[in-house]
């Protein structure tokens, strides 16, 4: 049984989080009220598709966040494994004589793995080299970009029309599959990870690294760990790309560095790092995608789109610095009395 | 008087060294302590203590010398293996995560986990509250570090160290951010780990906490060993001797009264919330007027509130007899008042800029010429400051953190001074600082009061206000409980009144 202070305990350290997701409901009514077939079953698939990239690439980024560092390479990693994935399927699929299933998972094992190693890379770089993550990220990002032009000249790639639909279909006729993967990356990626003595690490790491050196823990293997796995969420973002395109594009020009670093900071994510969570930045990610949706309904040009999202980001963010303000004055006063009493 | 070299030493250390950037920080040192006492490290800032218990603790590796724990030689290299020697440590600068909660702190890098590597976090809580209620301590664990006091945070601290049951604890100024009633606390708590046979080893500047506790004594200076004693074998003025090297020439201060009928500040029925309730009184010039009690019981609040750092919801304030309003800190130095913030590390300096920088921070617009910075000018304010009060630096280029606490203390000082207020509100100036500059700051402001500045004086050390202050308020609960003056004050009355039990004082 919980008593009412520690649901008020709860209720303060979450409250980041449940700030994000009251602005999520009020972006999924308007939503719902304005998109015909939000309560068919095509609603949702159309809804988590469109959110499930940004989702993914949140993650990644509220990992490096949480360090008391920022990945600037995040837009550009996913491109270079969208470009590799989609240039590699059709022969990897030829060398497992045609089979769509086998080509496909080796592809995406394939993509995973160079994703953790770009990843890794941006880690030991910034760890060894002792060197800014956002610097080294600036200049990783531009080395993503360029290997993708290597691998890919120009859009295009083979990906079968299969491999686009089991990215972004549906399961047992009703479920979003993106649904799933966005279920399947919180149960099988952050909640062991946020869970295990890692996750309790990267909480200490970012929050002060020193207190985290006098408390015995490997600050360099926590930070090496976040990047390669921050690397690996790119790659999957990598591939619902290169399936929900069915072409790998290295002159695209995405969102996502960006994007996902709103989504973080939107779900609490503190940018002094030690602070954030993934429950928060899928709300975030949820809200600045499906933001991007009604103003489409609203047929709002796509000229004024950026410029909306940005003042809804600005006044989203300071919804949160007013309520932090009240709060720590509150706090300030409850304090002084407790003393007092 | 070189001490008998007990055989049952548990831990020893010899031949230490340790150079940081050209600076010798120790030198050849050595110490030795057992099992069972309390082994108090006394020496000025920048002697060498810190740098031997880092030694200590595996979080700066030495030169040279060696470690022996029970008689073997040992090694240690980082802070997890010190922990599996049995040694921990609360450091001088707090090493707390902000952003996790109490019990958290506690068991960072040793949470509780299941066969799956899982963190067990109902445990961890549940184990975080029978460990803090064993420790007779009243912290929520599930609170979050951020939301709590300084006192309290530096209780978590001890907590989180005492949890990792060792042989050896190490408390670095543990006591310079504890109220008196913490502090009674923890020495109840070094008292129990005594009992079941542990070592403590303390370092503090307070000489009545050192009476407390302390059953021997190791003295440092300049980064050397100087001896080890017995506590009670020594006299104060003597460990003074040694601590600061040269003959204690103590002179007698003056207390300074200030003149009669000329008040520099009139503060008249000030309230702010429930914090402070109906504050008069006041403070003529050239006086240093003593603020008193039990810390939170809104004294910061009072220098705070007057310095517009958090302005008052009512109330009169008058410089020279003119009214004034202060909403912010420029109205409040343009009206001749400044603050000695308590925590000089974050509201004092900028640390990780050089002593001239921080120096002339407050007080830019008069070295400047046609809105540009006059260098000359620049350096002229900042020698006479160095001159003046004596800060101990080769280099004022160099940054604000390689200063020792209290020659930073001192920084602070020449700040304030060269803003031109001539009131100052100084809030706990002296907070872990060691008592040869303690000495030199007493002199310093019982200086400026000739020089016609007035002082309102906020410490949390008793005798200071004894030994300073003529006239002392008494705070209790927010209001002022009673105004000592002349042979009042003395330090059961300031008790007294500060735990509202005083009469008519």
């Amino acid at each position: 049984m919980k008593s009412s202070e520690e649901i008020r305990i709860f209720a303060r350290r979450n409250r980041d989080i449940i700030i994000a997701y009251c602005v999520l409901t009020v972006v999924m009514s308007l939503f719902a009220s304005f998109q015909a077939d939000f309560f068919t079953r095509y609603g949702p698939q159309s809804i988590f598709n469109q959110v499930i990239t940004l989702c993914i690439a949140s993650l990644g980024q509220t990992l490096i966040i949480l360090t008391a560092g920022i990945d600037l390479s995040v837009g550009t990693l996913i491109i270079f494994t969208n470009c590799v994935a989609a240039t590699i399927m059709r022969p990897v699929m030829d060398l497992f004589g045609g089979s769509l299933v086998a080509g496909s998972i080796v592809t995406c094992i394939i993509v995973l793995a160079l994703g953790g190693l770009c990843g890794l890379f941006n880690g030991c770089v910034v760890v060894y080299g002792r060197l800014q993550p956002i610097i080294v990220t600036l200049a990783t990002g531009s080395i993503f970009s360029g290997l993708a032009r290597y691998v890919r000249p120009s859009p295009g790639g083979d990906v079968p029309a299969q491999f686009g639909r089991f990215f972004t279909g549906r399961v047992l006729e009703y479920i979003p599959m993106s649904a799933l993967i966005l279920l399947f990356s919180l149960l099988l990626i952050w909640i062991p990870y946020r869970n295990r003595k890692y996750g309790q690490a990267l909480y200490a790491v970012g929050g002060n690294e020193n207190a985290a050196f006098l408390s015995g823990i490997k600050i360099n293997a926590v930070k090496l760990l976040a990047y390669a796995i921050a690397g690996m969420c790119a790659a999957i973002c990598g591939i619902l790309l290169t399936a929900q395109t069915r072409s790998g594009d290295p002159t695209a020009a995405n969102n996502f560095t960006n994007n996902s670093i709103a989504a973080a900071v939107l779900g609490g994510a503190s940018l002094a790092g030690g602070k954030g969570s993934y429950i928060g930045s899928i709300a975030g990610a949820m809200i600045l995608s499906l933001l991007v949706g009604l103003l489409i309904f609203w047929g709002i040009s796509s000229y004024y789109q950026n410029l909306m999202q940005g003042v809804i980001l600005i006044l989203a963010l300071s919804v949160n610095f007013f309520s932090t303000i009240i709060r720590e004055r509150q706090n300030r006063r409850n304090v002084l009395k407790g003393n007092i009493n | 008087m070189p001490e008998e070299q007990g055989a049952e030493a548990y831990l020893g250390i010899t031949g230490i060294s340790k150079h940081f950037a050209g600076v010798q920080a120790l030198k050849e040192a050595q110490f030795s302590c057992r099992k069972g006492e309390t082994h108090v490290l006394i020496g000025e800032n920048g002697a060498g203590k810190s740098t031997l218990v880092k030694i200590i603790c595996g979080v700066v590796p030495r030169d040279e010398g060696e470690i022996r724990l029970a008689g073997q030689q040992i090694e240690i290299r980082d802070a997890l293996d010190a922990q599996k020697q049995g040694i921990a440590a609360v450091f001088q600068e707090l090493s707390l995560i902000q952003d996790l909660s109490v019990a958290e702190n506690i068991f960072l890098g040793n949470e509780p986990v299941n066969r799956f590597g899982r963190i067990h976090y109902r445990r961890l809580y549940s184990k975080a509250a029978d460990f803090l209620r064993s420790l007779e301590l009243d912290l929520h664990p599930r609170f979050l570090v951020r939301d709590l006091t300084l006192c309290e945070k530096q209780l978590v601290e001890i907590a989180k160290a005492v949890y990792k049951k060792p042989d050896i604890l190490i408390l670095d100024e543990a006591t310079s951010a504890l109220g008196e009633r913490e502090v009674e606390w923890l020495f109840r708590l070094i008292k129990k780990l005594k009992e079941q046979d542990k070592a403590v080893i303390f370092i503090s500047h307070r000489m009545d906490e050192l009476h407390q506790v302390a059953d021997r004594a190791t003295i440092f200076r300049d980064a050397r060993y100087i001896m080890t004693f017995r506590w009670g074998d020594l006299k104060d003025d003597e460990i003074v001797e040694h601590i600061s090297g040269k003959k204690s020439t103590q002179q007698e201060i003056l207390k300074p009264i200030g003149v009669e009928g000329d008040y520099a500040l009139e503060v008249e029925g000030a309230s702010k919330g429930r914090v402070l309730r109906n504050i008069s009184f006041r403070l003529r010039r050239g006086e240093i007027l003593g603020v008193a009690g039990l810390s939170g019981h809104g004294q910061t609040e009072l220098l705070h509130s007057l310095f517009g750092d958090s302005p008052l919801d009512a109330g009169i304030i008058k410089v020279n007899g003119r009214p004034i309003t202060v909403y912010n800190e420029r109205q409040a130095l343009k009206n001749g008042i400044v603050l000695l913030p308590e925590d000089r590390k974050t509201d004092g300096l900028i640390l990780s800029h050089s002593v001239a920088m921080n120096i002339t921070l407050m007080a830019l617009e008069k070295m400047q010429r046609l809105g540009v910075l006059v260098r000359k000018l620049e350096r002229k304010n900042i020698e006479n400051a160095v001159r003046n009060l004596q800060i101990k630096v080769s280099d004022t280029a160099l940054a604000a953190n390689s200063l020792s606490g209290g020659n930073q203390q001192k920084v602070v000082f020449a700040k304030a001074l060269l803003a031109d207020a001539k009131i100052i509100l100084m809030s706990d100036p002296t907070r872990g600082i060691d008592i040869g500059t303690k000495n030199e700051i007493y002199h310093l402001m019982s200086g400026l009061t000739r020089d016609g500045y007035s002082i309102l004086f906020y410490t949390t050390e008793l005798t200071e206000l004894l030994t300073l202050c003529n006239r002392v308020l008494v705070m209790y609960e927010g209001q002022i409980a009673s105004e000592l003056s002349g042979s009042e004050v003395t330090e059961k009355n300031i008790i007294a009144q500060s735990i509202g039990i005083g009469g008519a004082a």
